[in-house]
């Protein structure tokens, strides 16, 4: 990572991935630069954000350009980590077992998290499920991103919800694909391993670079958890059903 | 690719190359390389499948896939479950059903596979990196060349609320990318 002008460097290290640590060596894997814009007396200057030759971003706020680096910092991870299966999902720890909950964005995996918190859950992620090769689940603590009614995104500790961070891995015990539509009630179906493993594949990040790898720590997700798949209307019903059904 | 098995004389032959296979205890899960399309297949679908390795009759594979599954298989099901198995082209040769046969409509077909059950298919198309991870505002899209549209999905929420259903990606001549469908 390297910056044009080193008053934006606190900015850019909140935003590095959880875990980061400097490094020595010229030589890297991947090269993100920024070249930061802003006004200097008529010239206004775009803030620009390069993946090594290729540019991510052209903008003149930069705070959106700090917010393309975050989520282009937190893929890059995602897609290379050789030892961790990165599913797009939400997760909690009860009781000694992780609840998965997969989901695009915008699907209201942030707001089934809070609730499942706020209910006593543990805290593992609201944006990625971190699998070992022997299906458990990692924490990737990053504060929960709340949309308001306006969808402006908030950052929130898990604390402020009354939740606690989990450290340790834990295995799956229960996957449920749950949707946000407004006025639903929560009535899911049980999913079959191979349909459950379908919908966990369809929110993998190396789901096309890394298939078999991918199915392999998938399959021992499917092979022990139960799943479920259905539209959720409030998310205090859903999560009080989540935590009854993981026991 | 072999001659189309027109009639119901035919050996078929299950697809190999391309294909990543995980066994689960009542399906199978294919992943094509090719097309990246990832496939469930459910318990008489995956018996009739792993049956088809050319050498066996119909006959013969529906009482291999009933061996399987512990259960009665008949002929018909075999047929409906290569029906599928050929659409999700995980079949060497196309696969048609028996000239004269009893099913003539696709009204046919649905009813015996309501009756028969575990024959599905169940396909998704895979995602790419981009598409697995979060969207794209409309702006951010905006921002990039077109050389680097990754195809993200883009927010329909929020302050510039993108169309549902539209991808960040190169729309003509444009310098720059767009969500678009």
């Amino acid at each position: 990572m390297r910056v044009t002008d080193p008053s934006v460097l606190d900015d850019v290290v909140a935003r590095l991935p959880t875990g980061w640590r400097p490094r020595p060596r010229a030589l890297v894997d991947h090269l993100v630069s920024f070249v930061v814009g802003g006004d200097s007396g008529a010239v206004r200057r775009f803030h620009l954000l390069y993946a090594n030759a290729h540019r991510l971003v052209r903008t003149t706020e930069r705070h959106e350009a700090l917010a393309v680096l975050e989520n282009h910092l937190t893929q890059a991870v995602a897609e290379m980590a050789p030892q961790r299966l990165f599913v797009h999902a939400g997760v909690v720890g009860w009781n000694g077992q992780a609840i998965l909950v997969p989901g695009a964005s915008h699907a209201g995996k942030s707001t089934l998290v809070a609730a499942l918190l706020a209910a006593g859950a543990t805290y593992y992620s609201d944006e990625y499920a971190v699998l070992d090769r022997q299906g458990r689940v990692h924490a990737f603590p990053r504060p929960l991103q709340l949309r308001d009614a306006c969808e402006v995104a908030t950052s929130v500790e898990p604390e402020q919800l009354g939740g606690r961070r989990g450290v340790r891995p834990l295995p799956v015990g229960l996957v449920a694909v749950a949707r946000y539509d407004e006025g639903a009630r929560w009535r899911p179906q049980r999913l079959t391993p191979g349909r459950a493993l379908l919908e966990l594949l369809s929110n993998t990040i190396v789901a096309r670079s890394h298939p078999s790898a991918a199915m392999a720590t998938l399959k021992r997700v499917v092979s022990r958890a139960s799943s479920f798949k259905g539209r959720r209307g409030e998310a205090g019903e859903t999560a009080a059903w989540l935590l009854e059904a993981v026991g | 690719m072999s001659r189309p098995l027109k009639d119901g004389t035919g050996r078929p032959r299950q697809r190999r190359e391309g294909l990543v296979v995980q066994e689960l205890p009542e399906e199978t899960l294919v992943y094509d390389l090719e097309r990246h399309k990832a496939h469930c297949l459910e318990a008489v679908a995956a018996a009739v499948w792993e049956a088809c390795d050319g050498h066996r009759t119909f006959e013969q594979i529906a009482a291999r896939a009933a061996k399987r599954i512990g259960r009665q298989v008949p002929e018909e099901a075999v047929w409906l479950a290569l029906r599928r198995l050929d659409r999700a082209r995980l079949m060497e040769a196309p696969v048609a059903a028996p000239l004269g046969g009893r099913f003539t409509s696709r009204r046919d077909w649905l009813k015996k596979a309501a009756l028969f059950g575990g024959v599905s298919v169940i396909s998704i198309t895979a995602p790419t990196a981009a598409q697995a991870a979060t969207c794209v505002s409309q702006t951010t899209c905006a921002g990039l060349q077109n050389r680097f549209c990754n195809g993200a999905p883009c927010c329909t929420t929020g302050p510039n609320p993108a169309p549902p259903g539209t991808t960040c990606q190169k729309v003509g001549n444009q310098n720059n990318c767009s969500c678009a469908p």
